[in-house]
């Protein structure tokens, strides 16, 4: 056997007697412990799953709810002044036309600029759809689960 | 015919969780080899790689992990990070702990190899003077494994884990050079002046005859 040979042959048991030393092994019940925490993760994520969905269900019926108020709200502001039987909501009405009145007075008096009930009731609009928009935005967009 | 790793990869994404076991037989001991190289403490590396294997799996289910990458490099790059991560908590919570340096900053490539190797021989020589041990030459396959086992355990990490990662993990110059984001010049030059070290310190006990009648 030439030098190169014995080199070579030196080499590849270096080679095997390294990769034997390095090698360390698992204990034996190292997989059926992994895969009870795969399972209990498996299970975890079907119950956010269903959690979740519950959550969406539950935000878009508030949400719902929440601009069928402002829809019916609008429509009872406008029809307040022709209908004598609902006096309830007229009630409520003027309260609010109250506040803003005395608000639009506030900021006329030290801002410089009128504030009518029109301008109000934009106001709780854009408020209600920037709520919408940030909790829908924070919870449905980008924590989508597949 | 042994399944692929994408046909399990589509079968656990479909829920069948029970095909990971596949994957975790497969490579659970040469990542625990790395792990082992890094924390060096069986029980805190059986911590670490069930976490890289927990994260795995999300990554497969979650839909993250791209088909077109190799699955056990992009494990292995999991379970170093991973290991690495528990080595920095540990190393910041407790004192005891072996100081090793596996972040390659402090690392100088002109460290000494064999300086810890040499401390443990000297040790050992001392002792079996002490005790009047029988030190005649003689090669056995114990004998030799042993000089391996102690190179090893005395090498820095910067070397063990390299040839972990080249040994066992199976993976080539340029996936270590990735995973280390190291320059892959100097990965294989950390490979061949561990080879060339060990095969110095076994030529010096040993003949090459000697070694080759063993082979």
């Amino acid at each position: 056997m030439n030098s190169e040979d014995k080199n070579k042959h030196l080499d590849s048991f270096l080679d095997s007697e390294l990769g034997a030393s390095l090698q360390s092994y698992t204990p034996s019940d190292f997989t059926l412990e992994l895969m009870k925490r795969v399972e209990l993760e498996k299970e975890f994520t079907k119950q956010d799953v269903k959690a979740y969905r519950i959550a969406k269900y539950f935000i878009g019926g508030f949400v719902f709810l929440l601009s069928a108020l402002i829809v019916m709200f609008a429509v009872l502001v406008n029809a307040g002044g022709e209908r004598e039987d609902v006096s309830f909501f007229n009630g409520i009405v003027d309260r609010f036309s109250d506040i803003i009145e005395s608000v639009s007075f506030f900021i006329t008096e030290n801002l410089g600029f009128a504030f009518d009930f029109q301008t109000g009731i934009i106001l709780l609009l854009v408020m209600v759809f920037v709520f919408i928009f940030s909790f829908a935005d924070k919870v449905i967009f980008r924590k989508g689960y597949k | 015919m042994p399944e692929s790793y994408n046909d399990i990869i589509e079968k656990i994404k479909k829920g069948d969780t029970s095909s990971f076991r596949i994957i975790a037989d497969e490579l659970k001991d040469k990542a625990f080899s790395l792990v082992m190289k890094i924390l060096k403490n069986k029980e805190e590396a059986e911590d670490a790689l069930q976490e890289a294997f927990m994260k795995l799996y999300k990554a497969i289910s979650e839909n993250k992990f791209e088909e077109r990458s190799k699955l056990s490099t992009y494990f292995y790059t999991i379970v170093y990070n991973t290991a690495l991560d528990n080595y920095k908590k540990l190393k910041s919570h407790r004192f005891s702990i072996v100081s090793i340096d596996v972040d390659d900053s402090n690392f100088e490539e002109g460290d000494d190899l064999l300086k810890k190797y040499y401390e443990k021989d000297a040790d050992r020589n001392v002792y079996e003077e002490r005790h009047e041990i029988n030190t005649e030459k003689k090669f056995t396959a114990g004998e030799i494994k042993g000089i391996i086992n102690n190179y090893i355990g005395s090498i820095p990490e910067q070397y063990s884990v390299i040839l972990t990662m080249f040994y066992i993990n199976d993976l080539s110059h340029e996936e270590i050079s990735d995973i280390l984001k190291l320059p892959i010049g100097t990965v294989k030059n950390r490979i061949f002046r561990a080879k060339a070290k060990l095969k110095e310190i076994i030529l010096k006990k040993y003949s090459e005859e000697e070694i080759l009648q063993y082979v």
